[in-house]
């Protein structure tokens, strides 16, 4: 409950208290009304800005990303997430699938996995996101514009926000990244093997700054439940793993460490067993 | 005594409904802030905003934001202080605010009621100014100084282009 509320409800509390107290009160109650004067509306001391899906998948494509069917969540998963908690991650999840079909030129699996995120909207009620301004409609329309579609996923990226901004669930949209970075990371990291290991270990050291923030976005949450606690250790177990590697030791800090083969698909495997909890 | 829990009773309510209105009011005129920028990228390509909220206190205060920059090869930071109320320093660093080395790339004395801009590629060379050869920026850290006033709502709007 907001504080706005809280207090409404309290002072008509005490308004009905009043007015219903039949019995005079001998000696005035000794209460202390406890006005916080902390924004009612406001951000933390620190904060980040969470990149959207689009920037996100730029950048694994740039790491060597590419395409091949049967690569992202299956949308049959969709009726297994019952939790809020795996709802909103897998949100992120799917995001991130939908994305992927479009900068690879594949409509009807956009279609589908669109269909999906609204499916997967609507669950945890923030369905009308898509309703507004006959946004999915839209969408539907440009389904094979690529350009018009990053467009309007800009629009459903911006008012999912929105929407877990007003009602007071931003700490949320760290929970959605997560799980976004995590399926982007993977979906990556299927190509690392045929990749430049110098070239992946520099986009590797980029993305462990996102891993740093997604952690700290998610120890912020307060209301974490089960499914999202393991998600955060095992980050914070890969976050350890990737700080310890010998060839990020020996940067001590500056630069960017030459990654070897060995620790390249140490990363691929955690992030295959990070992915698979999420998504189970 | 019943009088005054009585009236003690309108007034928080009265108060409740005008700290409502008030960011109501801030909301709106964050999304305008946002709109204005957002018009204002001409053949830039919006990437994502992140609007920040503060109080003006009785002290200063800070609220510090931190934008990643390797995702795109150069990105325009703008930001609005049209929502903002008070005296807001923004500063930008290339490290985090308990690194005592860190170099400020970037001052505006006071956003309110402005509008300011910067590239990543001008960051870069700001810090080329003072570091030889650096590795490009992969974040910077944005620190707005809220200076001590009358207490108000604010916020500061920013729109990332590419």
């Amino acid at each position: 409950m907001n504080k706005s509320k809280f207090i409404i409800l309290f002072s008509l509390g005490l308004l009905l208290t009043n007015c219903t107290e039949e019995t005079p009160v001998k000696e005035a109650p000794t209460a202390i009304i406890e006005v916080d004067t902390t924004d009612v509306f406001g951000s933390d001391q620190y904060e980040f800005v969470l990149p959207r899906p689009f920037a996100l998948a730029a950048s694994f494509q740039e790491a060597g990303m590419s395409y091949a069917p049967g690569r992202t969540n299956p949308v049959e998963n969709v009726s297994n997430y019952t939790t809020k908690g795996a709802q909103l991650i897998n949100f992120g999840v799917y995001s991130t699938d939908l994305v992927y079909n479009i900068i690879n030129d594949q409509p009807q699996q956009t279609m589908l996995y669109f269909n999906t995120l609204k499916d997967l909207a609507d669950k945890f009620g923030m369905g009308s996101i898509f309703t507004e301004n006959d946004l999915a409609i839209e969408i539907e329309k440009n389904i094979s514009n690529k350009d018009m579609l990053e467009s309007l996923l800009v629009d459903v990226h911006e008012r999912s926000q929105e929407f877990l901004e007003d009602n007071d669930m931003r700490y949320l949209s760290a929970i959605q990244f997560s799980g976004a970075w995590v399926e982007g990371m993977y979906l990556a990291s299927l190509d690392f093997a045929t990749k430049d290991p110098a070239e992946v270990g520099h986009k590797i050291s980029d993305q462990m700054t996102l891993v740093k923030n997604t952690i700290k976005g998610l120890e912020m949450y307060p209301n974490r439940d089960e499914s999202i606690n393991q998600v955060l250790e095992e980050l914070k177990a890969f976050e350890a793993m990737y700080n310890n590697f010998e060839s990020v030791l020996a940067t001590e800090g500056v630069g960017f460490p030459e990654l070897t083969q060995e620790e390249i698909n140490q990363i691929a495997t955690k992030i295959g067993e990070i992915r698979a909890l999420i998504i189970a | 005594m019943k009088s005054i829990i009585t009236i003690l009773s309108f007034a928080l309510i009265l108060t409740s409904f005008g700290q409502q209105d008030d960011v109501t009011q801030l909301k709106n005129e964050v999304k305008e802030a946002k709109e204005e920028l957002k018009n204002n990228l001409g053949s830039q390509k919006y990437d994502g905003s992140k609007t920040t909220y503060y109080e003006v206190r009785n002290t200063v205060n800070h609220k510090d934001l931190e934008i990643i920059l390797f995702l795109r090869d150069n990105y325009s930071l703008n930001f609005s202080g049209k929502a903002s109320r008070g005296k807001v320093r923004l500063r930008i660093y290339d490290k985090p605010a308990d690194n005592p080395d860190r170099i400020m790339l970037f001052e505006v004395k006071n956003i309110s009621g402005k509008t300011a801009s910067i590239t990543s590629n001008e960051l870069n060379q700001n810090l080329e100014f003072y570091v030889q050869n650096p590795q490009s920026l992969r974040s910077v850290y944005v620190e707005y100084e809220i200076q001590k006033g009358k207490t108000d709502r604010g916020a500061i709007v920013l729109v990332l282009g590419y």
